[in-house]
Parts: C-alpha cells; structure tokens; sequence
C-alpha cells in the first residue's frame, strides 16, 4: 500500500513552471528514491509535499488524508521528518540540542529523553560527544546528526533530501546503510539524490525527474540495467 | 589607584546595566530582524514608571520590575503582531523587510518620546538611593552600585538559562541561526519574532528600572541608549549574551574613565573610537563567529 501519494503536482516561480504533472507514490516500508539532476525540481517536489510551496495543482496525501497544506509541525507529528539538503542543522548549538530540536512539536518535546539515547544508541559518535558544537564536526558526523535530528520525531517516513552530497564514498556508504537499517526497522524512506548508483543499489523503487517531470520509474535494481539510465546518468 | 578602581566599579555596575540593554537589542535584531530605534525609548519609559511609582508610592524601585516588565513586554509583543507583522507581509524579503522595520522603528521612537516628553517634560529625573558607601580597598563605593550590579548580574544568568535549558529558548537560539530550518521542525517564526521582541522590550525595561538607581535620567536620553546599545552589540557580536557582557563592561568602564579624565561630553564620540579600532582588528566582534 502507498503510505504517501502524490497526484498531479504542479508548481511555478512566476512565470517558471517547475513541476509538470508529477505523480508518484511510495510504498510503505519501502526505500524509494528520486534521482535528477541540479535544477530537476527534486527539491521543490519535497517542498511541494510538506507545504513549504504552494503548488498551482494537485495533491498529497499521507495514508490517505491530504498534507499538502498543513503546517510543519503537524506533518512531524503525523510522522513524517523532513531532511533538508545540507543538513541545516544549528551550527552554535550542541549535539544534544541539535537532536531535541527534531522533537520540537508540542507532542513530542516531553518525550524526547529515551529518543535521545536510541539516538545516541544508533550514532555512537553523537554519544561521545553530546555538547560538541553542530559547526565543530566534520561533514560525515555532520550527516549522522541531521538523521538523528529527523529521526526524533519517531517518523514512519523520512523524507531525505541530498544525503550523500558532498560526503566522500566512504561517508555516503555509511550514510546508506543507516537507511538500510531504517528499512529493516519499517520505516518508509522517500530519498532525494544525485548519487545514481548508490541509490540505486538500497532503493527498491525510483523516479528519475528531468526538468520538472517524471521521465523513469522502476524497481531500484533494473533501473540500474537500464540503457537510458546507464547512458545519462551512470555514463556507462 | 583609588580613582582606578572606582573607575573599575563604577564602570561595571553601568556597565550591566549596559549589557541588558544590548542584550535586549540583540535579541530584537537577532531573531525579529529589527533594529530597534526606539530600544531606549522603552528603557526610558521604564524609567519613568519607576521614577512615579517609588516617588508616589515609596514602594522599593526593584519591585517596579514587576510593573514596568510585563508592560513594555506587552506594548512590544503587540507593536509586533499588529505593526511589524504587517510590514514583513508586504515586504518582498527580509532584506527589505529590515530595512522597512528600522524606518518603522524610528516612527515609534518619535511617537513614544515625543508622549514621555509631553507628559514628564525634559528634565532630568533622579532619586535618592541606597546613598551610603561600602569601603572597598579603601575606597568607598555607592552601595547602589553594587546592587544593580547584583540584579543585572541575576537576569543576565536567568536569561542564558532561559536561552540553553528551555524548549522555548533553545526554539528561539534555533530561529536566530537557521529560520528556515526551524521552521521546517514545526516552529512558528511569526511567534518567535514577536516573543523576542517582547523579550527585547522586556530587558529594556529591566535596563531602565535600574537605571533610576544609579544616575539622572530624562525624556530625552533615550536615543543615547539606544546608541550605546548599537555599538555594544557590534563590539560584543550579534546575538551573543556573552559578548553583550563584555562589550557593556568595557564600555561602562571606558564610559567612567572619559567623564573621569576628559569630559563626559566624549562619551559617545569615544566609543565610536574604540568600536572602530575593534571592527579594524576583529570585524565580526568579540565574541562573533
């Protein structure tokens, strides 16, 4: 069943039409990916869905009850978390105040505690080193913090957007098999990326978005044989 | 020696008194994103209720605190939601936005002084309090000093509590570094602006209570504050409690040291100098990153 549906999305910038007629929909428990290029509309679909833009037309519902126009701190406790690309995770504030703010929603701030060490459970390094400040860490323990941060709300779906960018290839391996692990745990993954292949090798179902439309779609691994894919996007 | 270390003192309790009203400033600029012309007009009007209230009254200016704080927390809060509100809806981005707010800021400086004088006149104001000294290595201190050093000291700590332990607080320090990112965890920007500038209004209040315990003040003085509290927060670095600190007490004490050994009439002028030498050496501040 589709935990998330999107039907028929379309958004403008002024006279700028970035989404044409998306559609797509993931399933529950599955990691599903968005692959594109810089400028495709990747970011502005996710923006789409959690109504930080208003699109001209169409929906999005969440086990099916529309969230396109809910504010954010509904769609967290709906669980739904939102990863915005880069992290933008609060550079003068601590590790552990970075993490409580993901549980920020009235909801769930009184129960941020045992969130707090599942977190420090699942990223060791967050443990270590509770009150290092966010800008004090490297790029890679940067990434770990910013999933920690989104998975505080205790989300069924993570909406992760650019994970792996500007991680080197170890990092990003890291960074996958965290969202292998959220798999195995049942919870929904919808991944936004650049990095083709690695995404293509976790995710069980993709969209490939160009210029604002849905060009691809298929299961993870038979994109990865397809000729178009492996010719535009793999350069094989 | 002797005038050095009254210099010191001296210095230290304006100079706290310094620091809230910079702090207050900050926090106005730092998450609201206005900068606040009218900041010492509320510290003056704090000031004034004060004044009243002890002169009328006889109750202890302290506990003017508690009428004067809520109130300039409230006249604040409003001016954000009714005016501010407005002026960021129409404003195409924050850049704008900022700009627009300073003129708007200027608007109601005019207005609220323009009221406090009408009402109080312009001359200067002053009570008698806690004259008695203390003998501190053989220099004789105003107790006054060291009590509204005491209480500044108190709502500085109260206030970085509030900062770092609070959900509201640390939703507050998270709107001043990333709005967009706090926002897409479920805090309301709007409200968070507002507060702070309420907070902001509020610690000006606390300023202007306290003022009354060490020095005449009148309905003119206010852009004096406001000015001193500019330069503060650039010395200090913008949304730093720490910084506020620092910056007020160098200038309490730079500020006793001029109308000690040149004339107070240079007071301002000096702390331009020293704000000067200090963007050449640190440009983001002492205490900014």
């Amino acid at each position: 069943m589709a935990i998330l549906e999107v039907k028929g999305i379309n958004v403008s910038y002024g006279n700028l039409q970035a989404l044409w007629d998306v559609s797509l929909n993931v399933e529950e428990g599955k990691v599903v990916a968005l692959l594109g290029a810089n400028g495709a509309g990747k970011t502005t679909l996710l923006n789409a869905i959690t109504g930080m833009i208003k699109s001209t037309s169409g929906e999005v519902t969440f086990k099916g009850e529309r969230i396109d126009s809910l504010p954010a701190d509904k769609i967290i406790e709906k669980g739904i978390s939102y990863l915005p690309e880069g992290g933008r995770l609060f550079p003068e504030m601590t590790i552990t105040e970075n993490l409580e703010m993901g549980a920020y929603p009235s909801k769930l701030w009184g129960k941020r505690k045992p969130d707090l060490e599942r977190m420090y459970e699942l990223f060791p390094i967050l443990g270590q080193r509770k009150n290092q400040l966010a800008r004090t860490m490297s790029g890679g323990e940067r990434q770990m913090l910013a999933m920690g941060r989104a998975l505080m709300s205790n989300p069924v779906l993570c909406l992760f957007d650019e994970l792996s960018y500007g991680l080197s290839p170890v990092m990003a391996q890291a960074v996958f098999k965290i969202v292998k692990q959220l798999r195995e745990e049942g919870i929904t993954v919808f991944l936004v990326e650049q990095n083709v292949h690695m995404t293509l090798e976790v995710a069980d179902y993709a969209y490939v978005i160009e210029n604002g439309r849905i060009v691809k779609e298929g299961e993870g691994h038979s994109l990865l044989e397809d000729d178009y894919i492996k010719q535009a996007y793999l350069g094989i | 020696m002797d005038t050095f270390l009254l210099i010191l003192i001296n210095g230290c309790a304006m100079g706290s008194v310094y620091a809230l009203m910079a702090m207050g400033l900050s926090t106005q600029y730092g998450v609201a994103r206005i900068l606040n012309i009218s900041h010492g007009e509320f510290i003056v009007l704090a000031a004034f209720i004060t004044f009243v209230v002890h002169t009328r009254t006889g109750i202890h200016p302290l506990i003017c605190l508690l009428i004067a704080c809520p109130l300039v927390f409230a006249i604040s809060f409003l001016l954000h939601i009714t005016l501010f509100k407005r002026v960021k809806k129409i404003s195409p981005n924050m850049g704008v936005f900022e700009g627009n707010a300073i003129l708007v800021s200027f608007g109601i400086y005019f207005i609220v002084q323009n009221m406090i004088q009408s009402s109080m006149g312009s001359a200067p104001h002053s009570f008698p309090f806690m004259m008695y000294p203390y003998t501190v290595g053989g220099v004789n201190i105003a107790a006054s000093s060291v009590f509204v050093m005491v209480i500044a000291a108190i709502i500085c700590v109260a206030y970085s509590v509030f900062l770092s332990q609070t959900r509201l607080g640390k939703s507050i320090r998270a709107a001043a570094q990333d709005p967009q990112a706090a926002s897409l965890l479920g805090v309301k920007i709007n409200r968070i602006m507002a507060i702070c500038f309420g907070i902001g209004g509020l610690l000006a209040a606390c300023a202007g209570v306290l003022i009354t315990m060490r020095e005449p003040f009148s309905s003119v003085s206010g852009i004096g504050y406001t000015t001193i509290a500019i330069i503060i927060v650039v010395l200090g670095g913008l949304g730093s409690v720490k910084g506020a600190i620092l910056g007020g007490f160098i200038m309490g004490i730079a500020g006793y040291a001029i109308s000690t050994f040149v004339d107070s009439v240079f007071m301002i002028s000096a702390f331009y100098m020293i704000i000067m030498v200090l963007l050449v050496v640190r440009p983001k501040g002492l205490m900014g990153r």
